[in-house]
């Protein structure tokens, strides 16, 4: 049977992709731990950089141990099919993808459990950054993550686009997210 | 500060919406939590008027998480426009499911039903949360005959309605479909 993790959504010319949340125990239970994990490392130093590592290794932990098809020359649309079927699905998070090309993915993420569930904005989207940023560089270690908009910011929701190449501008992006974490943080 | 900011902005929209048939609020995407927030504190506050929540940015489930007591309110009913979407299948007594934010024909019969519903004499209320997110899966002139027809609807029911756009995703298309409210908020933090 072909799979189908994401479905599409079409209007006249528009044409977007939804994930199709459905939560499994084991690995809600896994991201809450390192979450928890992260959280702890940062609250017990108050060094972002921990959190954010422990989030991105926690993502190339994910991804060496759910996603099962990983051909050398792997596309980003293979990569996210994964990505959605393996880890966005199984976490119950919903994210609509506005734009998928060879290059890029952009994206919108409407429901985190992790958010609704600890109601820290500001750590669990920097968590969930570090992660995504684990789960792309482990298939595109010249890609990036960037960070659009942010609930921590006030925004309605996370968006983030996937890049396989990043510009020189594009890979100062981790530490353009650390410095305005650490800016909320203090505000908070 | 960010209390103040909610407090300027519930006072400021809840002015309006009694005043005005239907605003527009043009919110800066970093003040969107603040006016949701606004919003939110004005609806559970309310008793005998009808306030129904259209919501395409956020689940319905979403929104109860933070909102417990939202659940239990008689008078608040919600349209959610992507749970269905998502292949998220509840069922919530407060609260209409769309399959997808696409059907919007659908939306405006859903507002008129709950509508229908209420007591002849309450006062009744819309959020639109939002319109740019409506933009997200539907074409831009799609969205333009729908809102047309939502204001024309709900200006001949007597419902008020408060639409939120997100300020940087005003293009020309949404700027002509937001204006076609009686009148604009635009939220600065000077404003509050």
């Amino acid at each position: 049977m072909e799979r189908k993790p994401l479905k599409e959504i079409r209007s006249a010319d528009r044409v977007v992709w939804m994930t199709q949340p459905e939560e499994r125990d084991e690995i809600v239970e896994r991201v809450t731990n390192a979450f928890n994990i992260a959280k702890g490392k940062f609250l017990s130093t108050g060094n972002m950089e921990l959190l954010m590592q422990t989030a991105e290794a926690f993502g190339r932990g994910l991804y060496a141990d759910y996603v099962k098809d990983k051909p050398v020359n792997l596309s980003i649309k293979e990569w996210l099919n994964s990505i959605v079927e393996e880890v966005m699905n199984p976490t119950g998070t919903g994210v609509t993808f506005t734009r998928i090309t060879d290059k890029e993915i952009e994206s919108l993420v409407f429901k985190s459990l992790l958010e609704e569930e600890t109601d820290e904005p500001e750590m669990t989207s920097l968590f969930t950054y570090g992660m995504l940023r684990g789960l792309l560089l482990s298939a595109f270690p010249d890609g990036e993550v960037i960070m659009k908009t942010s609930s921590a910011h006030g925004a309605p929701m996370n968006g983030f686009v996937f890049k396989t190449e990043a510009s020189d501008e594009e890979k100062t992006e981790r530490e353009r997210v650390k410095t305005a974490f650490i800016s909320i943080m203090k505000q908070t | 500060m960010t209390e103040a900011i909610v407090e300027g902005l519930k006072d400021r929209v809840s002015k309006a919406i009694k005043i005005h048939q239907s605003i527009g609020v043009i919110v800066p995407v970093n003040n969107y939590s603040d006016l949701f927030e606004s919003i939110m504190d004005q609806i559970l506050g309310s008793k005998d008027e009808l306030w129904i929540y259209l919501t395409v940015t956020k689940s319905y489930d979403t929104i109860v998480k933070s909102y417990k007591s939202i659940a239990d309110k008689r008078n608040v009913k919600f349209i959610d426009c992507i749970s269905r979407a998502a292949g998220i299948s509840r069922i919530d007594k407060n609260c209409v499911y769309i399959e997808s934010p696409v059907l919007l024909e659908k939306i405006i019969i859903e507002i008129l039903h709950i509508a229908y519903d209420a007591k002849k004499d309450a006062k009744k209320y819309l959020v639109v949360d939002s319109l740019s997110a409506l933009m997200i899966y539907n074409n831009p002139e799609t969205v333009k005959e729908f809102f047309q027809h939502l204001i024309n609807k709900t200006r001949s029911e007597d419902i008020h309605t408060v639409t939120i756009v997100i300020e940087e995703e005003l293009d020309d298309y949404m700027n002509k479909i937001v204006f076609l409210n009686e009148k604009i908020i635009k939220v600065k933090e000077s404003f509050i």
